[in-house]
């Protein structure tokens, strides 16, 4: 009996010390919340998006193909020899392996599918039920609105550089899926855009700021949805079905299974932007086009709205801008200014100022043959020096490379214009880009209305050119083809560098003829050089082999716009928007700088000096440098070819500007999925 | 008084006869004997006093090689009366009435009995005992005997361990486990240990075999050697499947000593060890340096080439170094990587008092050891404190208590950067000239120019590689706590309730600080220091809980039925939190201590600081479990087991995962018909098949939850001022919420075997193990806004042979030698690959300028750990171009490699070097068009390494002669690929940082395209000049910006290793005791001390970091940024009172 009952005890105790509640394997961690947790109050809502916008920055417009679009176009370059960095930009894209671009492909979708599925949980909370019943717009109808725009700006982005891709397919595991027609994705998201749209904020009104998406800037989106769904672009011609009812018409040759064309219906889609870039205008709210600059070191209201910039601030002409901080701790989130930024030869920290890359040069025909010189906008746009990272300014060079050399570099991004500059490491300054302004806005919509015939289309672009020239002495008086021709070229001018471009090269459908013309300028400059040492552009500029320079000190060696007798008189301050910040006053690198003449007064950059001249004897006995010019173009010609949209041999041929989808988009398809346009598959 | 001493069985008197007799058997056991007299007395008397109406028995025992036995104890059965031996094996005892049974008795060797009959001369061999089978081995939740486990089960005894004086004990088990490959990091204090039972299972859900210490999940780095009784390796279901869901890649289990009964016994461990730097790399030397860099530095620009020719007094730029480069032609060279790493001194100390009654054992434990690593600033230093007690509450019920803290401050972290390595591995690139001996203008180093924008690194003594190691202090502090109480309850005879409650907790703390030298916070004008540097500071503790209960029944049904039967349940729980705090810019007058101390007085104006807090997801398992011992006439023995697991890593339905075993085992030599077969003494077969599971993925993975941002880069910033910001848990993994248990089944069929009575034993084990359901992460395409989910796809499997055997080959009476080695064949395979697996996957050492970008490849069929690379066949020459002033123009039919491969390539201008459109240059790499398409480029890519090894294992020598000991342990690995990243990184030319960097001296094999000709250099551009200047050149040019993977760094890593070789000197007891000590021996000992290898790299050992910057899948066999391995020579002294 007594080993009875000690069985049973034996047993009981077993069983006793477990637990068979099936709870105490339900387990979650407070460090790993779930979607009503991180939705219960609009702030918190807000934390999920910005994550959003922190990863679009970070991982999808710096990770492939921002890299190229401001490069790849009939102003703007890439600065080094033999790079595979620049192939799409030099429309070389077969020649990128099929990965190239999938780092960006990824981060658009999974950016995009973060902001749909916080907006579907949006979409069942009672406040915004209410809400958006009422018609009223709160701070719920504005994030939802919000995400749905980054939802949109995503695809977006998917289709200008990879095309017809898969959509509809986020958040869920999927086995089945093939490409959509990008008209059919454009007509959803301008659709899903028009019913977020009237109930967000905008600019200025419910706290929000041009860094955030706003309706001002939704109302743009929509109206740049519309037209690049109208406009020409290469389209595939290997997949039949993929465009259902949509006819087209072709601009170029059928080749590598795809055609330069657009849409036959293209006017509604015009119309459509029409509408949505006047309300995007009309709804604009605190953002405007800058008329005005009350600073006392300069008259430019152009280059005001990139001095925000600088300032730290988010210009008032932005209707989307990027979001940045200074000095972070990990690098790249003020990628943009160091890739595109006046060079700097500076080292990686400590610098006067640190090192900028610039990736992003303008072609000298531009610089030299395109601008008018009453245009504020090319100096503060492009610079002939760079920096030298001891406080000291110093030529750019055409010798192939980057930094000071490559050429003729962007101005519109300068570490020398903070107050004061970040000088504590590369790429940590701190400022903003922007995805959109005003003045774009202006443009396109002289664009779709010189195209729909509306009379007034030349008003919008004599907005901006005043502007830039500070009266109205410039404006134009033109119509019919001469007028679009006007509108693009004014695009040229006044986005420089910007990354716009070549997507109104393709938007306009003279890619390739633009592309042909480029490359016959600078063949024209180059065999001019060769031949006589200089070349004269039908604007008078003059540009040759030689320039002279010397080092001067001047008060304050960062330059402004330049009083006009300076031009003739003040070499140290034309062009202008340049010089050096001064260095000696910032205690962590005042011990770099040498010297105390930090300026560069440079001749002989816009006429023609006789090397064996007398000019040049007198300059030299005036303590002048004899200095490489265009003479290193010439020698390295090469390379600039390759650079130059080398992809574009004749007119006729469809551009292929588009990266290649992902080889696991291919492999995973069930073979319902191939690359385009003569792209690697594997 | 015919005796000398008297027990007259008081307490005082019995214990001190006790000791003097024991000392007396053993050191002058011939010259006294005991006698028992009446009522318990018991004298002492000298032996030429015996009593002369005995009879006398006399006789000489030896063992089975015929060498005399000394000191072997006879005992007359059933009394006190006995002797021992003497020197020469002889003995002499007087037996009262010349009846009963003399008892010979021998460490090592089988007890025998002898019927003295009236005999006066009984001479005896003792037989050998066969030890390995009577040894106790542990298995889950008990413990069985080895001759009647059915399991395939390696074991190593804590004295073979302790024999070996490494910091973590694993390195003692190197090549002593049969099955069990255990790979060393590399030299650096605490290195991971990466152990692999029979090739590993999974491919990205963890390899690592669960590792229990007296039942309780620990690490192998917090016990000393000191502490271990012994370890047991379960490599078979049969004997995993008791521990189920974790058993998948095996199981070691470490049992800890006890205390026991008896006097109180006092040991101490102690010994100094001189860890010497085994390897440096080879460096261009001084001469050699300035012709490369000099030509590398013209090859990317005037403005890197003048500073570098003004600092040194070269070419154009001579200034008052009139004899240029020739004045540095015997110049010793400057290492600066014997600044960085050098000879170190260690030691360790190890205490331990034991002692109790038969009611009560304690044991108590202290250690201490100061691992100071050949890197400067860095070592591991270990306190660790064990207490154990085991205490008889009554008769049939004990309670056991066992606690360990080890407390472990570490200071090291060998992060590697792209394309370098870390600071240590990449210091040959500083300039092998001493700043004394450079003859030019030592301003240029400062001036502004392309040496002060990028060559700090490589020139500036400020900036050193020995400056940034001195200035950056990454320490570890991690403290644990296990505590386990038991209770074992003996219910009736045969039936043991048991149970067990373990608590552990650990707490660490990471406390790197970075100074202003390693964070560039530098004015280099001035020297200022304008910050004095960062702070990263992490707090982590967490917490397990487990209760084990047991009940075990062992019986007979009748006399040859043994049965043992073991019902148990398991919970376990476990939890932890976190707080991080990054803080950068401190002041300048702040230092490490007033920066930890004043973590928010950073600048926050040129820094930024972040913090972060986080609880970690539950892991908790629910289990069941049972097994059945049977064994019939001791002749058949078989097993079976089964446990029931819960994971809270699944979702309700997946829970459960379902593991049963059986084995059974066939002991041949007890068999009637091998009575007569004498060679034999024991044969053993076993077969055995079973599952295990693995669940071992993170907490949590089947729901998509979101938590807080850590890091800046994913937080928006709004006005310049940064948002906290909320993302996905797993931003680019799917949640899946169908994951179920990974499983393994293993399949063993292994014999036993002891044969020529004791002269040969081992074991033969073939093993297939198959896993299926892999828990992988399987790709999707990103349209679905994440890359991957985790799945249960795919299969693997490892088929192989292991053979283990040991020999006692000689022996006599002043030797003895032992032999053993294993050797162990195992191929591991990927059977199937689902299709959304991709199988492309890379180490990313170079970064971006790595190509091809996925280095790495899966392929069903194959094993894990391919490299994928291009063939490199040799460079171009100008014979393989058409040559028009300076033009090379590739001849038709001679592919051209693709701009992806050939990179950026510095010192060649398209159009007047090569045509624009032609990558090929004299001097490039040359790679095989495998696919004949006339091109180089990502169709060539194809497998060249594989990093599986054919065959691995390890032997060893042990020679006893007298009091000396001798062991050598040898480990090796035969037929596997090392792919070597370190040399592939030194054949690429990074831009800027990387111009003034000194290379590798196999660069002087490169090929040329400038040279050096009276002290100037020179561009060699015709044919004649570039074939004059590369008659011997074996690698190509190193200008370019692409790092390439090739087979140029694929090598072969094959090794064999003199791990250990020991030599002891035990005092004699005699001698020992006289000075008042138990036993001591010294001993000496020098750690890797030979390898034989035809690896170029610093050591074959490599890659224990499977997952190289956070590769997908294994990237195994990887050298990239290795701390090099210590030749160290140990002193050591065990000391027993």
């Amino acid at each position: 009996m007594k080993t009875y009952k000690k069985y049973i005890a034996a047993i009981a105790l077993c069983l006793a010390f477990t637990d068979c509640s099936k709870n105490y394997l339900n387990v979650t961690s407070p460090s790993n919340v779930d979607d009503n947790f991180v939705t219960s109050t609009t702030t918190e809502t807000f934390k999920s998006l910005s994550w959003c916008y922190a990863n679009y920055r970070q991982n999808c417009i710096m990770s492939s193909y921002r890299w190229n679009d401001p490069v790849g176009s009939d102003a703007e370059y890439y600065p080094e020899s033999g790079s595979t960095n620049n192939l799409n930009a030099q429309l070389h894209t077969d020649l990128l392996p099929v990965d190239y671009a999938t780092p960006g492909f990824t981060a658009l979708y999974q950016t995009l599918a973060l902001a749909s599925r916080l907006a579907n949980i949006i979409a069942t909370k009672p406040a915004y039920i209410a809400d958006a019943a009422a018609g009223k717009t709160s701070d719920w109808t504005q994030l939802y609105g919000e995400a749905t725009t980054m939802w949109a700006f995503c695809y977006f982005e998917l289709i200008q550089h990879f095309g017809d891709v898969p959509y509809g397919y986020e958040n869920t595991v999927v086995t089945n899926y093939a490409l959509s027609s990008r008209f059919d994705i454009y007509d959803n998201l301008i659709s899903a855009l028009q019913k977020a749209e009237p109930l967000m904020y905008p600019i200025g009104t419910g706290n929000i700021g041009a860094d955030r998406m706003s309706r001002s800037f939704c109302d743009a989106l929509i109206g740049e949805l519309a037209l690049f769904s109208g406009g020409y672009q290469t389209i595939r011609t290997d997949m039949p079905a993929l465009y259902g009812s949509v006819t087209f018409t072709q601009k170029s040759n059928v080749a590598n299974g795809c055609v330069y064309a657009r849409r036959t219906d293209y006017l509604k889609y015009y119309a459509i932007a029409k509408t949505w870039f006047l309300n995007a205008i009309s709804n604009a709210g605190t953002a405007h086009l800058i008329t005005v600059d009350t600073r006392t070191t300069s008259n430019n209201p152009f280059q005001r709205h990139f001095q925000y910039f600088h300032d730290l601030q988010v210009s008032p002409e932005s209707l989307l801008e990027i979001g940045n901080i200074q000095g972070g701790t990990l690098t790249t989130t003020s990628e943009y200014p160091y890739a595109f930024g006046r060079p700097s030869d500076g080292g990686s920290s400590n610098a006067a100022p640190c090192k900028t890359f610039d990736a992003l040069r303008i072609i000298p025909t531009v610089y030299y043959g395109e601008y008018d010189k009453a245009d504020h906008r090319r100096d503060a746009s492009a610079t002939v020096t760079a920096s030298n990272g001891d406080g000291n300014e110093k030529m750019v060079t055409f010798v192939p490379g980057s930094k000071s050399a490559g050429g003729i570099a962007t101005n519109k991004w300068d570490e020398n214009r903070m107050s004061p500059p970040y000088v504590a490491a590369q790429r940590n300054s701190g400022m903003n880009w922007h995805i959109l302004r005003m003045a774009d806005v202006i443009l396109m919509l002289a664009e779709v209305k010189a195209e729909l015939g509306d009379g007034d289309a030349i008003t919008y672009l004599n907005q901006v050119r005043a502007r830039a020239f500070g009266n109205v002495n410039h404006n134009l008086a033109v119509s019919g083809q001469a007028l679009k021709d006007a509108i693009y070229e004014e695009r040229k001018l006044e986005l420089l560098g910007e990354g716009q471009r070549r997507w109104d090269m393709i938007r306009s459908g003279t890619f390739s003829t633009r592309a042909i013309a480029v490359q016959q300028d600078m063949a024209a400059l180059v065999a001019d050089l060769k031949a006589q040492g200089y070349h004269t552009f039908a604007n008078g500029n003059v540009m040759s082999n030689y320039i002279w320079i010397k080092k001067v000190a001047l008060t304050n060696p960062l330059t402004y716009d330049c009083a006009s007798t300076d031009t003739l008189t003040n070499f140290a301050a034309y062009p202008a928007w340049r010089g050096q910040y001064n260095y000696s006053t910032l205690a962590a690198v005042s011990a770099k700088v040498v010297g105390t003449t930090h300026n560069v007064a440079i001749q002989g950059l816009f006429t023609y000096i006789d090397p064996a001249g007398p000019v040049a004897a007198s300059l030299v006995a005036a303590g002048y440098t004899k200095t490489n010019w265009g003479i290193d173009l010439v020698n390295n010609y090469t390379v600039y070819q390759q650079n130059i949209l080398s992809g574009i041999l004749t007119a006729s041929d469809p551009p292929r500007y588009y990266y290649a989808l992902p080889s696991v988009i291919i492999s995973t398809s069930n073979g319902k999925i191939t690359n385009g346009y003569g792209l690697p598959q594997q | 008084m015919n005796y000398l001493y008297k027990n007259t069985g008081g307490t005082n008197d019995k214990k001190s006869f006790a000791v003097i007799k024991l000392i007396l058997l053993v050191a002058l056991g011939t010259l006294f004997q005991f006698q028992s007299e009446a009522a318990g007395h018991e004298v002492l008397k000298p032996s030429i006093k015996a009593s002369a109406v005995s009879t006398v028995v006399e006789g000489v025992v030896k063992d089975s090689t015929g060498a005399t036995l000394p000191g072997v104890s006879v005992l007359l059965k059933g009394t006190k009366i006995g002797t021992v031996t003497d020197i020469n094996g002889k003995y002499k005892l007087t037996i009262p009435d010349g009846t009963g049974k003399l008892v010979f008795s021998y460490l090592g060797y089988i007890n025998t009995e002898i019927d003295i009959n009236n005999r006066t001369k009984i001479d005896l061999v003792l037989k050998e005992e066969s030890r390995a089978l009577n040894e106790v081995v542990v298995i889950g939740y008990g413990t069985v005997k080895k001759r009647d486990l059915t399991g395939a089960v390696a074991s190593v005894s804590g004295k073979d361990i302790a024999a070996v004086p490494v910091p973590n004990i694993a390195q003692a088990m190197q090549g002593k486990l049969p099955g069990v490959a255990i790979n060393s990091q590399d030299g650096r204090p605490g290195g991971n240990i990466n152990i692999l039972i029979r090739g590993g299972t999974s491919i990205t859900s963890g390899n690592q075999p669960l590792i229990l210490i007296d039942g309780i999940p620990g690490n192998l780095n917090d016990i000393p050697g000191d502490q271990v009784e012994s370890v047991d390796v379960l490599k078979d279901a049969s004997s995993e499947a008791i521990y189920g869901s974790r058993g998948a890649n095996g199981v070691i289990l470490v049992t800890t000593k006890s205390g026991k009964a008896g006097k109180p016994m006092v040991s101490y461990n102690g010994y100094v060890k001189i860890n010497t730097p085994a390897k440096y790399l080879q460096q261009l030397d001084p001469y050699d340096y300035l012709t490369y860099v000099w030509a590398n530095a013209a090859a990317n620009a005037t403005a890197y080439q003048t500073p570098f020719e003004i600092l040194y007094g070269l070419g154009a730029n001579s200034g008052k170094n009139t004899g240029g480069i020739e004045s540095y032609r015997n110049l010793p060279t400057y290492d600066m990587q014997r600044q960085v790493y050098k000879q170190s001194v260690s030691w360790n100390h190890a205490l331990t008092i034991s002692g109790g009654t038969e009611q009560t054992k304690v044991l108590f434990s202290a250690t201490y050891s100061d691992d100071e690593g050949m890197k400067i600033q860095s070592y591991q230093r270990r306190a660790t404190a064990a207490f154990k007690l085991s205490h008889k509450i009554s008769n049939n019920i004990t309670f056991d208590l066992n606690t360990r803290y080890a407390n472990t401050p570490t200071l090291d972290d060998e992060s590697t950067t792209s394309g370098s390595g870390s600071i240590l591995s990449s210091a040959y690139r500083f300039r092998p000239i001493a700043t004394s001996d450079i003859l030019g203008d030592l301003t240029a180093l400062t001036a502004s120019n392309n040496i002060s924008q990028y060559g700090k690194n490589a020139l500036w003594d400020n900036y050193s590689a020995a400056a940034r190691a001195a200035d950056y202090d990454p320490l570890s502090l991690s403290s644990n706590f296990v505590g386990v109480a038991s209770l074992n309850w003996l219910i009736i005879k045969g039936l043991t309730y048991h149970t067990d409650f373990n608590m552990n907790g650990s707490w660490s703390q990471r406390k790197y600080w970075s100074g202003a030298t390693y964070n560039g916070f530098i004015n280099d004008a001035t020297g200022a220091v304008l910050y004095a540097g960062n702070v990263d500071y992490r707090k982590n503790d967490s917490w397990g809980l487990r209760w084990a209960n047991t009940l075990a029944y062992e019986f007979n049904i009748d006399r040859d039925s043994h049965f043992n039967i073991l019902a148990g349940t398991e919970v376990s729980n476990s939890g932890g939190t976190g707080i991080s705090i990054q803080a950068n810019h401190f002041p300048s007058n702040f230092n490490e201590q007033t920066a930890f101390a004043q973590i928010n007085q950073y600048d926050p104006v040129a820094g930024t600081a972040t913090f972060s807090s986080s609880v970690s997801y539950p892991d908790r398992l629910e289990s069941y479990f049972g097994r059945l011992l049977y064994s019939y006439k001791d002749k058949y023995l078989f097993t079976a087991t089964f446990r029931a697991d819960a994971s809270s890593k699944f979702t309700e339905g997946n829970r459960w995962g379902y593991f049963p075993a059986a084995a059974f085992a066939w002991r041949v030599s007890q068999e009637s018909f091998m009575k007569n077969v004498s060679w034999v003494d024991d044969f053993k077969l076993r077969v055995s098949y079973g599952a295990v599971g693995n669940n071992n993925i993170a907490a949590g993975a089947y729901a998509q939850t979101w938590g807080a941002v850590t890091d800046p880069r994913s937080q928006y910033d709004i006005n310049h001022t940064l948002l906290p910001a909320y993302q996905l848990s797993t931003p680019s993994t799917l949640a899946n919420p169908n994951l179920k248990w990974e499983t393994t089944i293993t399949r063993d069929a292994g014999t036993d075997f002891s044969l020529f009575h004791g002269k040969l034993s081992g074991s033969v084990d073939l093993y297939w193990n198959t896993t299926r359901d892999l828990l992988l992460i399987t790709t999707i395409p990103p349209i679905t806004g994440f890359n991957n989910t985790l799945a249960n796809v795919g299969q693997t499997s490892n088929r192989g042979i292991e053979i283990a055997v040991s020999a006692p080959i000689y022996r006599d009476k002043d030797w003895k030698i032992n032999v053993g080695g294993n050797i162990n064949f195992n191929r591991n395979k990927v059977d199937q690959l689902s299709n959304n697996v991709n199988p492309l996957y890379g180490a990313a050492w170079a970064g971006s300028a790595q190509y091809p970008a996925s280095d790495y490849i899966l392929i069903a069929g194959q094993p894990v750990g391919l490299v994928r690379g291009l063939t490199y066949i040799g460079t171009y020459t100008p014979a393989d171009f058409n040559y028009n002033n300076g033009l090379y123009t590739l001849k038709t039919g001679v592919p051209d490699v693709s701009s992806a491969i050939a990179g950026v390539m510095h010192g060649l201008v398209t159009g007047t070097d090569r045509p624009t459109g032609q990558n090929a240059y004299p001097g490039m790499a040359k790679y095989a068009d495998l696919n004949g398409d006339g091109k180089i480029d990502d169709n060539d890519l194809s497998v060249i390494g594989n990093t599986t090894p054919k065959f691995t294992g390890g032997f060893n020598f042990n020679v006893n002669y007298k009091n000396f000991d001798l062991g050598l342990n040898f480990n090796y690995s035969v037929g596997n690929d090392i792919y070597n990243a370190n040399k592939l990184a030194g054949l690429y030319g990074a831009k800027e940082g990387g111009v003034y960097e000194n290379k590798l001296a196999i660069l002087d094999n490169a090929y040329k395209i400038y040279d050096v000709e009276n002290g100037q250099l020179v561009r060699l551009r015709t044919p004649d000049q570039l074939n004059a200047a590369n008659t011997g050149a074996t690698l190509p040019l190193a200008y370019s910006e692409t790092a390439v993977t090739s087979t140029l760094g694929i090598e072969k890593g094959t090794f064999l290793r003199l791990n250990t070789a020991t030599i002891g000197y035990t005092l004699p007891k005699i001698l020992s005791s006289k000075i008042g000590i138990g036993s001591l021996r010294i001993y000496g000992s020098v750690y890797n001390l030979l390898t034989l290898t035809s690896y170029s790299g610093l050591d074959p050992e490599v890659s224990v970091n499977d997952n190289a910057n956070s590769s997908t899948y294994p990237t195994r066999g990887l050298d990239f940024g290795a701390y090099p391995r210590a030749r160290s020579f140990v002193m050591g002294v065990n000391l027993n009172f």
